[in-house]
This record gives structure tokens, C-alpha cells and sequence, in this order.
């Protein structure tokens, strides 16, 4: 069977499925309840993330004594509309990472990225680009082995997130129209203090990239990521808020001094990561609900945006 | 005591044309060759002071360049004072898509917007598309300003702020607040999406 026809993700059970030691009850439905519990331990998928995204995405592994079906090959494939933005967005990526100081280099990864996601585009029409979705691409490019980089690129555009298929209603309004029913649930004392501007525009790129257009490190972003494909899609939106409710007290300090703009920004920015779990380092405002919003991603790196050292590396 | 004054400027344009370079150069002075695209919109500040003592702050929200995002726009220009419109001088194209947005300014934003046209990467001039002499001509029909820049080298970036800053309206501009008090029950930030059914309170002026 090809590997592009397993059975969709959005036709599998993300509950009710035992939290034992298999992660596969059968070739087609991974463990959920494991999955999870393995992406909240510290460094989550570790050496397994290759298997596990793969196992989480719906993608079969091929067997050993069988190959991928060959995609298409997309200069055979008439060019999609997007090409162009996506030249413009792919030629300026890769800034934060990985670290290559070798130019040719950085412009043959470049390249690659640009060529998977034409590959996508041309095989899937129906698919929009919007700016940011080459930071997701980014991030399955660098993590998968190159034979599993387009099935998994292309199950997760075509199941998991929703601003790629979906044109109208724009998902410039939706994502955000519900993180603000989830922030209002969650804190409406928050939600009071950032009611004049009545949608979450200020978290669109962690909503609309899934966090890697800001996640400052492959390692974190990539952690990340084992927290949202081992849940469903609306768990990006949960992660949103979480994130947006450790910045309280900041924004009540903003609101009094009338800094909209101010607001913004740091709403917009994300704050600095952990990767070893420090229970007493989680503040309980991260903690919406606790089946929902059970960890936050933690990195033990600098922050490259911030300058600022975790606790962990200047104790 | 000199005067101080806040406008909010928002920043249009075609994606890639060095709108986010821009204001990286005016604000912070720095240059990225490589720099990633805005998603969304980013907000910064910056401070003028002009020679008879004025001090003009711009609260400056960047935006994403996508036709894409095309309709978060007007919650960024709706209450602005000022609106820098990038084209990148080596891509013609780029030139079309600025004309598309001042035409949408001066229908939809307030009617007093001072617009600016701003031709970048004048470093490139080798590879140019686009003449001085066509888009000058079509910013003296538009009544707007114009300028090249290069935000890589800084060259012509604080001119045309400065100018802006100069030529709006410092005599009693409707939302400006003078010696940087927080009067009048305005509230001028961007305004994004106010809605009829507001909570009460939230246009109230705060108590500073």
C-alpha cells in the first residue's frame, strides 16, 4: 500500500485509547495517550521522533523490502499560483537555525525547502500558501529523513492544518476568534484586560506556524511539535493561550500605562523556554486545564532573541 | 517646555520589498541581510526630534506583505496618521502594488493620512526597474511624498522620516497628545476591529 493512502488522521479516535506500552495497536492507529505522555518528558521524542511524527501523521513506514511510490515529479506539474511568494519567503529562511556559516550551503537548503514545498503545492492545487507555512515545511524538512519529508508534509497539509486548506472563512479571523473563546473561558479577568482589541490578532504567527516562526531553536521547536501532533489540531490553540496567560501581570502593568502597541508586542513574542521540567518553574497560569494544557515545553538554551539566559544555565 | 507628539504610522507593501528593513534601520539603526518575513504584523517605536525642539514619536506597526493578509490592513491603517508605502525599486511589479495601496488609502482611511512613497534598495540601482523620474511623477499627481532609500546602506531612511514627522499637521492634530500627556477620551493605538457592542469603560481616558 502507498504510503500516501493510509487511512486519514482526522478518521482516528485521539481518546479513548489505552495508555499502555504499545504505541501502535495496529499498523494504522497510533497510541495516543502515549504518544502524549512520551512528548511531555523532557527533550519529548528524543532519538523516536522521526518514528513517532511519522506514526502520528498517518504515514506508514515503508517495509524494508518495499520502496515509496515516486510522488509525481512536479516539473511535470503545471506551476500553482503561490510559487512566487513562496520563492520570497523560502529564500529568506533558515535565519535562527540550523547554524550554517557555509553560504552554498544555506542556499542549497534553501533550494531543497522551495522544492518541497512546489512539490506540495503542484500535487495538492486546492492547498493555499500563506506566509509562514515554510516555517512549518521548515521544520519537517530539517527533522525527516528525505523519503519521508513529503508524505509527512503532505498529510499534515492535508489533515492537521486547517490555514493551508482553507480559504474562507479566512483563517486570519477564525484561529484567533477562538483563542479568544478559549482565553475568555480560561481568565476572564485577562480577557477584560485585552477586550479593546476583541481579537487575539497578536498571537496570528504562533497560530498560523505553529510556533516555528518563533521558537528560536530547532531543538525546542521541534519538542514543540511533538506536543501538537500527538493531539489534535485545536491543541495549538490551547498552547496559544497558555502561553498567552503567563504575560498577566505584564499586560495589566501595560494597560495602566495605555500601551496598546506595547501590548502587542509582547503578546505577539514568546517567553523564554526550558527544556529540563522544573515543576516549580511552571507558573499555575499555565496550566488551563489540566487534561488540555497538561505541560509547557521547556528549553535548557539561550534565547537568542532575548539575550537572556534560562534559570538553568546561570542557576 | 518643547513640544512632543505621537502619530501612529503604519508601513504597506508588497512582500519582500524591505518593509520589516525598513524600520529596522530607522529604529535600531541595524541591517539583517537575511531577514525573515513578517506574519501578522509587528509593532515598534521610535523617537524624532526635530531642529526647533519638537519631538515626534512614531508608533509604527509593520505589516505582512501577502496579498493574504491584505485584510487585517485596514486595522492598522484605520486610525492612522501617516502610511510609508514600500516598493522595491529593482521589481516593477512592486510599484503597481503600492499604487493599489495608496488608491485603498485614500478611499478608506481618514482623509488627513500623510502618505509617503517609498522607493527601497536604492543600493541596487544596477538592477533597477523602476526610474526615479516615473515614480516621482506619479507621487507629485497623488500629491504624496517620495523618496529612494536603501535600508542596507541607511541611505535617505531618516530623511524620510524626518520629513514625515515635519509635515504632519504639529498645530493641533486631532490625535496627537501634546507634552506627551495622555488626555482626551480617544484612545489612539490601533484600534483593531473596535467592536459596537464594547465593554463599557474601555474608551475611558487612564488616570496618568
Amino acid at each position: 500500500m502507498s504510503a500516501l493512502i493510509s487511512p486519514p488522521l482526522d478518521k482516528t479516535d485521539f481518546d479513548g485509547l489505552p495508555a499502555n506500552g504499545d504505541l501502535l495497536s495496529d499498523t494504522a492507529t497510533p497510541n495516543w495517550a502515549e504518544l502524549r505522555r512520551l512528548s511531555l518528558l523532557p527533550g519529548g521524542f528524543g532519538q523516536r521522533r522521526v518514528e513517532l511524527w511519522t506514526q502520528a501523521l498517518g504515514v506508514s513506514l515503508p517495509a524494508q523490502d518495499t520502496q515509496f511510490e515516486e510522488p509525481q515529479k512536479a516539473e511535470d506539474l503545471e506551476p500553482h499560483k503561490d510559487e512566487r511568494q513562496i520563492r520570497l519567503d523560502t529564500d529568506r529562511s533558515f535565519v535562527l537555525y540550523p547554524v550554517e556559516d557555509d553560504m552554498k550551503k544555506r542556499e542549497a537548503l534553501k533550494d531543497q525547502l522551495y522544492d518541497l514545498l512546489v512539490a506540495l503545492f503542484r500535487k495538492r492545487r486546492r492547498l493555499h500558501y500563506f506566509q509562514g507555512y515554510h516555517d512549518i515545511v521548515s521544520v519537517l524538512f530539517l527533522t525527516l529523513p528525505q523519503e519521508l519529508q513529503f508524505p509527512c508534509v503532505e498529510k499534515l497539509s492535508l489533515h492537521r492544518h486547517y490555514p493551508i486548506f482553507r480559504h474562507h472563512p479566512s483563517p486570519l479571523i477564525l484561529l484567533p476568534r477562538v483563542l479568544k473563546r478559549v482565553i475568555d473561558v480560561a481568565d476572564p479577568e485577562f480577557a477584560a484586560l485585552v477586550d479593546h482589541t476583541p481579537l487575539p490578532y497578536y498571537a496570528l504567527s504562533n497560530l498560523l506556524t505553529l510556533f516555528s516562526h518563533d521558537v528560536p531553536t530547532l531543538a525546542l521547536i521541534q519538542h514543540v511539535f511533538d506536543y501538537l501532533l500527538s493531539r489534535p489540531p485545536i491543541a495549538a490553540v490551547y498552547l496559544a493561550a497558555a502561553i498567552v496567560l503567563t504575560r498577566k501581570e505584564e499586560v495589566k502593568r501595560l494597560t495602566e500605562e495605555d500601551e496598546e502597541g506595547m501590548i502587542h508586542s509582547l503578546l505577539s513574542s514568546l517567553p523564554d523556554f526550558y527544556e529540563e521540567v522544573d515543576e516549580e518553574s511552571i507558573s499555575d497560569s499555565l496550566l488551563l486545564e489540566p487534561e488540555k494544557i497538561d505541560e509547557y515545553p521547556e528549553t535548557k538554551e539561550l534565547n537568542p532573541r532575548t539575550n537572556q539566559a534560562s534559570t538553568l544555565t546561570n542557576p | 517646555m518643547s513640544k512632543q507628539f505621537q502619530f501612529k504610522l503604519v508601513l504597506l507593501g508588497e512582500s519582500a520589498v524591505g518593509k520589516s528593513s525598513l524600520v529596522l534601520r530607522f529604529v535600531k539603526d541595524q541591517f539583517d541581510d537575511y531577514r525573515e518575513s513578517t506574519i501578522g504584523a509587528a509593532f515598534l517605536t521610535q523617537t524624532v526630534s526635530l531642529e526647533d525642539g519638537t519631538t515626534v514619536k512614531f508608533e509604527i506597526w509593520d505589516t505582512a506583505g501577502q496579498e493574504r493578509y491584505k485584510s487585517l490592513a485596514p486595522m492598522y491603517y484605520r486610525n492612522a496618521n501617516c502610511a510609508v508605502v514600500v516598493y522595491d525599486i529593482t521589481q516593477s511589479a512592486s510599484l503597481e502594488k503600492a499604487r493599489s495601496w495608496i488608491r485603498e488609502l485614500q478611499r478608506q482611511a481618514d482623509p488627513s493620512i500623510v502618505i509617503a512613497l517609498c522607493g527601497n534598495k536604492s543600493d541596487l540601482a544596477a538592477r533597477r526597474q523602476v526610474t526615479e523620474e516615473e515614480a516621482k511623477k506619479y507621487a507629485d499627481e497623488e500629491g504624496l511624498m517620495w523618496a529612494e532609500t536603501s535600508a542596507k546602506s541607511g541611505e535617505g531612511v531618516n530623511e524620510i522620516f524626518t520629513a514625515i514627522a515635519k509635515k504632519l499637521p504639529l498645530t493641533a492634530p486631532p490625535s496627537a497628545r501634546a507634552g506627551g500627556a495622555r488626555a482626551g477620551p480617544a484612545r489612539t493605538g490601533v484600534d483593531l476591529n473596535k467592536q459596537p457592542n464594547a465593554a463599557p469603560g474601555q474608551n475611558e481616558p487612564c488616570n496618568c
